[in-house]
C-alpha cells in the first residue's frame, strides 16, 4: 500500500512538472511579470533548484501532509480538500451501502428461489444500466423530477436560508435524496446479480450439500452457512464500488452541483489551480488505496481461505 | 405584554429585512476576497462591492471615487490627492496613513499588480486627508490604471499579514465600499449595504450573492424567482426567448446595451503579407459584419467603428468614422494590390463558441475573395502562449477598450510590441509598428489635460481607420436579465448596464 | 463436430443478431455520413433557426446554434465507433501480450507487470484523466491513449490467468520436452487459446470506451473540432436546453450513447456465448 501511494506521488509529481510553462506566472496569473519579481518568486518556491531536489523537497512536505498552497484558494490544498471530502463521501457511501443490503436481500432472494424470469430481468437491467451513461440518466431524473415534478431542489447541497441545525439536516437530506436515488438506481441490480451469482456458486459447494444431509433446515443453511461465506466478497465488493464513485464521483457532482472533491477536481482544471488540481487527484487515490485495502482486510476476515494466499 | 409584541414586531421587522436582500447570481466559486488575487468573476464582483479605489472609471472617463480632487505635477512626477471622508466597514474612519500604505504594500511586497510596479515609487502621507502619489515615470496611462488599480485597505487589518500573497481574507474584509461583508456560506456571501457610505442603497438592506455552477442554473433560478439579477452576459437564445414570448416569463427583463469589448482580427505586422496595408484593407472589406452580428451573436452586437473605439467610451468616441461595411469588389481590388502569393494563412482562437463561430465565417468570406485560411482552436493557455510568442499569423482577440480606451496604448505602440528572451513585451502581440499610430499614442501618454487628450483620442481613430491596424468586427452587447418580481426600479444607463450603484442605490422593494 | 463460421455462429443468438445489425447500421453511418446526413453539422453556412422541435426538415429538431440535430448524430457516430474501436483493439493487443508474457515468462517480467497492473487498477481513472488532459490538452488521440492507458490492465491480468490454466496443460510439457522454446510455446499454442477472451474483453473495452468519450467530452474535456454526443450534452446543458423546453437536444445524444455501447457490449456477450458454449445451457 505504501508503495502504491509513493508511485502515485512520483507519477502526480511528474505530471506536473512536464507542464509548459512557467510556474511562477502561474502563481502570479500575470505573464507580465518583471525578470527579478519572476527570481524572487522562483526562490521562494524552491524552483530554481534541479528537478531532483525538488523532488525531495516534495516528496518531504508530503509526509509532513503539506501539498502546497492553492493558487486560487490561497491557503493550503489539503485543507481545502478535506474540507469537500465528507461532502463526497455522504453522497457516496451512503447510496451504496443502501444498494448492497438491498441487493443482498433481492440476490439471496432470487438465487434461494429460482426465479427464473424475474432472475433474467434483473440480469438485463443490470447489464442495461452497465450501457448507459450515468450522467444522463442523472440529468434526466433532474429534467424530470426537479424540473419538471419540482419534487427535488434542483440544485447544491443545502438551502442558504436553513439556519438551525434541524434546518440543516433537513436540508441537506432534501438536496441529497435525488442524487441518492440514481446512485441507488445504477448501483442496485448489478449488485444484486453479483449477489445473486456468488450465492449459486456457494448453493453449489459440497459443503452445502453435506449440510443438507445433515439435515439442517434451510432457513439455518442459508443463515450460517452461505450467507457467512458471501459476506467476505461482498464487502470486499461493496468497498470496491465505493472506491470506484469516489472516484468517479465527479460527473454526478457536476449534475446536482454538489460540492464535493469531484467538482473540486473540475474547478482546479478549469482554474489552472495546479497544487490544487494534483493535491486532489492524489488524496483521491490515497482514499482509493485506503478503500481497497480495507476490501482486502474483510475478505480476510470473513474469508480463512484468503489469509493464507 | 410588552415583551410579546416587541418579538412580534421585531419579527416583523426581520422578515421585512429578510424580504429586501437583493438575490443575485454569480458563476464561479468565491474561494478568497483577498483584492489583489481575483481568480473568478464572482470574486472580481464581490471585491468591487467592498473595496473602493481612489478613482474609477465612468463613460470612458476617468472619476475620483476615494479621492476627493488631485492635482498632477509633472517636473515632480508626482500626484497629489485629496480624499473623501469615508468610514472603514469596522467603523474606523480612512486616513491618508490607510491609503499611502495600501500604495507601498503593494511595493514592498511585490503585489502582481504587473507592469504598474515598474512604474510606482512610493506615496506619502502629506496630512490627514491628503495623499502624494510619487511615480519614476509619468504618463497619462500612469494616472488611468494605477490609482484605479489599487485597492485601498486598511492598514490596521494588513499591516501584520506577513504574507499577503497567502492571505484569503474571507473571515473579516474590511473595506470602504458600499456593501460590507455580512457572512459566508459554501453557496452564498452575503452583503449588508454600508449606511455611511455616500452610494450605499437606500431601501434595500444588502445583496445576497448566490454561488453558482453554471448559466444552467442561474437562469433557471432567475425563471423560478429565487434570484432578481444574473450577474454575467447572458446567451443571446434565453435572451431572445425572453424578449419574444413574455407571458412565458412574466417579470423577467433583459436590459440590452453597449458593451465594452471590441471584437477584432489581429494582425502579425512581423510576417507578410499581413504587414501589407492592402492586404489588411482586403480582409476589412471582404467581412459581411451584419451577418455575422446576426449569425453569432444572434443579433445581440453592435456594429463597430473603423476608428476601434466603441461607444461606451462616450467621452471620446469618434461618430462622425462609421461601421466597416462589406465591398467584395473593393475587397478583390486591394489584395491584387497586396499580392497575395495564395499561401495558406492560420487564424488562431479560443475554444469559445463565439470566437470558433467567427473563425469560420471568416474562413468562408475570405476564402470568397481567394484567400485561404486555416483554423486553430486551442485552449486558453495554449492561445496566449502561442501570442506571446508571436507565433501565429491572424487571431481572433477582443480589445477591451470601452472603459479604459488607453489600453490601445498598449495593443497598438511599437514599444509594446518588442521582443525580448522570445517573448512579447507588452500585449501588442501582433507587432504593430506604425509611426503616425505611435506618434497619436505618445500624445495620449502624456496628455493630462482633457481637452488635449479627446483630441488626440479624436486623431488616433482617424489614424486606425486610416492604416487599419487590426480590423474591428462588432462590440457584442452587454445583455443582463433581471427579474421585477420582487423589486423595482431598475435604472438602465447605456454606458455601464443596469446593475450600476445608480440603481442599487434606488431600487425598491415591492 | 463440425463448426460453422463465426458469423453463423454469432448469428444464431439473439444477443449476436441485434448486436451485429446495429453495429453495422452504426458503422454505415459513420463511414457514409456524407451522404446519409441531410446537413453538415461543419457547414457554418447550413445553420437555421436554433431550437427548433423535430419537424419534416429536422427530423431530430435543431440545437442552440441552429444545426440539425440527426446530422449531428450521424456524425457523432464517427467519433464514438472509431475511438470504440481503437481502444478495444489497443487494449486488447497490449493487454493480452502483456499479460500472455507475463504468465509465459514468470519470473521478475510477471511480478512487475502484475504489480504494475494491480497499481493501475487501484488508481481513480476519471480524475487523473481530467489532470492529465488539463495539462497536456484535450484532443481526440490523448483521449485514446488514456483510455488505453487505463484498459490493459484489467484485460492483461485476466489473460495472464487463462495463459497459466493453459500452460498447466500436458501438450505443452510435451512441447517444451522436444524441445521448443518458451518463444515458440507462446505464439504457437498458448495465445491462440486466448484470442477468445480477447475478443469480448475488445468489445467490453471499446463500450466501456464510448461511454468514457461521452462522460469526458459532457465535461468539456472533448476535442474541440469534433462532433460528438458527449460535447451535444454538454452544450445541451451549458445552453439551457432543459429550461428551453428542447428536450430532443437532450434525449438523442444521449440514446445514441446508449445504443453504441448497449450493442457492443451486446456483441461481446455474443462472443462469449460463441466460444463458451457452455453458457447456453444457462438459457434454457
Amino acid at each position: 500500500m505504501v508503495l502504491t501511494i509513493f508511485l502515485a506521488l512520483t507519477f502526480s509529481f511528474l505530471l506536473i512538472r512536464l507542464l509548459p510553462g512557467d510556474p511562477a506566472e502561474r502563481y502570479y496569473g500575470d505573464p507580465r511579470l518583471p525578470t527579478e519579481i519572476k527570481n524572487e518568486i522562483k526562490a521562494a518556491f524552491g524552483l530554481d533548484k534541479p528537478a531532483y531536489m525538488q523532488y525531495f523537497i516534495f516528496l518531504r512536505n508530503a509526509a509532513k501532509g503539506d501539498l502546497g498552497i492553492s493558487y486560487t484558494y490561497r491557503r493550503s490544498v489539503v485543507g481545502v480538500v478535506m474540507e469537500r471530502m465528507p461532502w463526497t463521501l455522504l453522497l457516496t457511501t451512503v447510496p451504496t451501502v443502501l444498494s448492497m443490503v438491498f441487493g443482498l436481500k433481492i440476490g439471496t432472494y432470487i438465487a434461494f428461489n429460482r426465479l427464473k424470469f424475474f432472475d433474467r430481468f434483473m440480469r438485463s437491467v443490470a447489464f442495461a444500466l452497465n450501457s448507459v451513461p450515468t450522467f444522463w440518466l442523472a440529468l434526466l431524473m433532474v429534467m424530470g423530477f426537479a424540473f419538471y415534478l419540482s419534487v427535488f431542489p434542483l440544485q447544491g447541497m443545502i438551502d442558504p436560508l436553513a439556519v438551525s441545525m434541524p434546518e440543516r439536516v433537513m436540508s441537506i437530506l432534501r438536496h441529497a435524496a435525488l442524487p441518492w436515488i440514481t446512485i441507488f438506481i445504477v448501483t442496485l441490480p448489478s449488485f444484486a446479480v453479483h449477489v445473486r451469482n456468488l450465492t449459486i456458486n456457494i448453493l453449489g459447494e459440497d459443503f452445502i450439500i453435506t449440510a443438507k444431509a445433515k439435515g439442517l433446515k434451510k432457513a439455518q443453511i442459508r443463515k450460517k452457512h452461505v450467507l457467512r461465506n458471501a459476506l467476505g466478497p461482498l464487502f470486499s465488493i461493496l468497498t470496491l464500488r465505493v472506491a470506484g464513485l469516489v472516484g468517479g464521483s465527479v460527473l454526478i457532482e457536476t449534475i446536482f452541483s454538489w460540492r464535493g472533491m469531484g467538482l473540486l477536481v473540475l474547478e482546479a482544471s478549469r482554474g489552472s489551480d495546479y497544487p490544487l488540481l494534483q493535491a486532489t487527484v492524489l488524496i483521491t487515490i490515497v482514499l482509493v488505496i485506503v478503500a481497497n485495502f480495507v476490501a482486502d482486510i474483510l475478505q480476510a476476515v470473513f474469508d480463512p481461505r484468503v489469509r493464507y494466499s | 405584554m410588552k415583551k410579546s409584541l416587541a418579538f412580534v414586531f421585531s419579527l416583523l421587522v426581520s422578515v421585512a429585512v429578510i424580504a429586501s436582500y437583493l438575490n443575485v447570481a454569480v458563476i464561479g466559486e468565491v474561494r478568497s476576497l483577498n483584492p489583489y488575487f481575483v481568480s473568478s468573476s464572482a470574486e472580481r464582483q464581490l471585491i468591487g462591492y467592498l473595496y473602493e479605489t481612489l478613482l474609477t472609471t465612468q463613460g470612458g472617463m476617468t472619476v475620483g471615487a476615494i479621492a476627493e480632487s488631485w492635482e498632477v505635477s509633472i517636473p515632480e512626477r508626482s500626484m497629489t490627492v485629496t480624499i473623501k471622508d469615508r468610514l472603514f466597514h469596522d467603523g474606523n474612519p480612512l486616513t491618508a496613513e490607510d491609503v499611502a500604505f495600501s500604495f507601498n504594500m503593494t511595493v514592498e511586497k511585490r503585489l502582481p499588480m504587473g507592469p504598474l510596479l515598474a512604474w510606482f515609487a512610493r506615496a506619502e502621507v502629506i496630512d490627514e486627508h491628503t495623499v502624494k502619489l510619487n511615480f519614476r515615470v509619468l504618463n497619462s496611462s500612469v494616472i488611468d490604471m494605477i490609482p484605479v488599480a489599487i485597492p485601498i485597505i486598511p492598514r490596521a487589518l494588513w499591516e501584520d499579514v506577513e504574507r499577503p500573497m497567502e492571505f484569503s481574507n474571507l473571515e473579516n474584509p474590511v473595506g470602504t465600499g458600499a456593501f460590507k461583508f455580512n457572512r459566508s456560506t459554501p453557496q452564498t456571501v452575503t452583503f449588508d449595504a454600508f449606511k455611511h457610505h455616500s452610494d450605499s442603497p437606500e431601501n434595500i438592506s444588502g445583496i445576497v450573492f448566490h454561488l453558482v455552477q453554471d448559466q444552467t442554473m442561474g437562469f433557471l433560478g432567475l425563471v423560478r424567482g429565487d434570484y432578481d439579477y444574473i450577474a454575467w452576459d447572458l446567451d443571446p437564445v434565453p435572451a431572445t426567448q425572453i424578449v419574444q414570448a413574455p407571458s412565458r416569463y412574466p417579470d423577467m427583463n433583459v436590459a440590452i446595451t453597449e458593451g465594452i469589448n471590441v471584437t477584432s482580427v489581429m494582425f502579425n505586422h512581423r510576417r507578410e503579407p499581413m504587414n501589407d496595408l492592402s492586404f489588411r484593407k482586403a480582409i476589412q472589406h471582404a467581412i459581411n459584419y451584419p451577418e455575422i452580428i446576426e449569425r453569432v451573436y444572434q443579433g445581440y452586437a453592435s456594429e463597430a467603428s473603423i476608428g476601434m473605439i466603441p461607444l461606451t467610451a462616450e467621452y471620446v468616441y469618434d461618430e462622425s468614422l462609421g461601421a466597416p461595411a462589406m465591398d467584395v469588389d473593393l475587397a478583390r481590388h486591394y489584395l491584387e494590390q497586396s499580392g497575395y502569393d495564395g499561401r495558406k494563412l492560420r487564424i488562431l482562437v479560443y475554444s469559445t463558441k463565439e470566437q470558433m463561430e467567427v473563425a469560420e465565417y471568416l474562413k468562408l468570406y475570405l476564402g470568397r475573395i481567394g484567400i485561404g485560411i486555416e483554423v486553430d482552436v486551442l485552449g486558453h493557455e495554449a492561445v496566449t502562449s502561442r501570442l506571446q510568442s508571436a507565433d501565429f499569423d491572424m487571431a481572433i482577440t477582443g480589445y477591451t477598450i470601452g472603459a479604459h480606451p488607453s489600453m490601445l496604448f498598449y495593443h497598438m505602440h511599437t514599444s509594446r510590441g518588442e521582443i525580448e528572451d522570445g517573448r512579447v513585451s507588452g500585449y501588442n502581440y501582433g507587432g504593430i509598428s506604425i509611426p503616425e499610430i505611435d506618434a497619436v499614442l505618445n500624445r495620449i501618454w502624456m496628455s493630462f489635460e482633457e481637452a488635449a487628450l479627446k483630441q488626440a483620442f479624436v486623431d488616433l481613430q482617424s489614424m486606425i481607420a486610416e492604416f487599419v491596424p487590426a480590423v474591428p468586427i462588432c462590440v457584442p452587447n452587454k445583455v443582463e436579465a433581471y427579474s421585477t418580481k420582487r423589486f423595482t426600479n431598475w435604472q438602465i444607463s447605456d454606458a455601464d448596464g443596469v446593475f450600476t450603484s445608480e440603481t442599487l442605490r434606488v431600487l425598491q422593494p415591492k | 463436430m463440425k463448426r460453422r463460421g463465426p458469423f453463423k455462429e454469432l448469428w444464431s443468438t439473439t444477443e449476436g443478431r441485434f448486436s451485429l445489425v446495429v453495429i453495422s447500421g452504426l458503422v454505415v453511418l459513420a463511414v457514409f455520413a456524407g451522404w446519409i446526413a441531410p446537413y453538415d453539422p461543419y457547414d457554418i453556412t447550413q445553420r437555421t433557426l436554433p431550437l427548433q422541435p423535430p419537424s419534416t426538415e429536422h427530423l431530430l429538431g435543431t440545437d442552440g446554434f441552429g444545426i440539425d440535430v440527426l446530422s449531428q448524430i450521424i456524425y457523432g457516430a464517427r467519433v464514438s465507433l472509431t475511438i470504440g474501436v481503437l481502444v478495444g483493439v489497443g487494449v486488447a493487443t497490449i493487454g493480452g501480450f502483456i499479460g500472455a508474457l507475463a504468465a509465459t515468462y514468470g519470473g521478475i517480467p510477471d511480478t512487475l507487470s502484475m504489480r504494475t497492473v494491480d497499481f493501475i487498477m487501484v488508481l481513480p481513472g476519471l480524475p487523473i484523466m481530467i489532470m492529465i488532459m488539463t495539462t497536456i490538452g484535450s484532443s481526440f488521440w490523448v483521449m485514446v491513449m488514456i483510455f488505453i492507458m487505463f484498459g490493459w490492465a484489467g484485460t492483461a491480468r485476466v489473460t495472464r490467468a487463462i495463459v497459466l490454466v493453459e500452460k498447466s496443460r500436458g501438450y505443452i510439457d510435451a512441447a517444451r520436452c522436444a524441445g521448443a522454446s518458451k518463444l515458440y510455446v507462446l505464439m504457437k499454442h498458448l495465445l491462440p487459446a486466448t484470442y477468445s477472451i480477447l475478443f469480448v474483453t475488445a468489445a467490453f473495452a471499446a463500450g466501456g470506451a464510448i461511454l468514457a468519450e461521452a462522460g469526458l467530452a459532457f465535461l468539456g474535456f472533448g476535442d474541440p473540432k469534433l462532433v460528438s454526443w458527449g460535447k451535444m450534452l454538454n452544450f445541451a446543458r451549458t445552453y439551457n436546453a432543459m429550461i428551453l423546453g428542447a428536450w430532443w437536444w437532450i434525449i438523442f445524444p444521449g440514446v445514441a450513447v446508449f445504443l453504441a455501447s448497449f450493442s457492443i457490449m451486446m456483441m461481446g456477450i455474443a462472443l462469449e456465448k460463441t466460444f463458451n458454449p457452455r453458457l447456453r445451457e444457462r438459457d434454457r
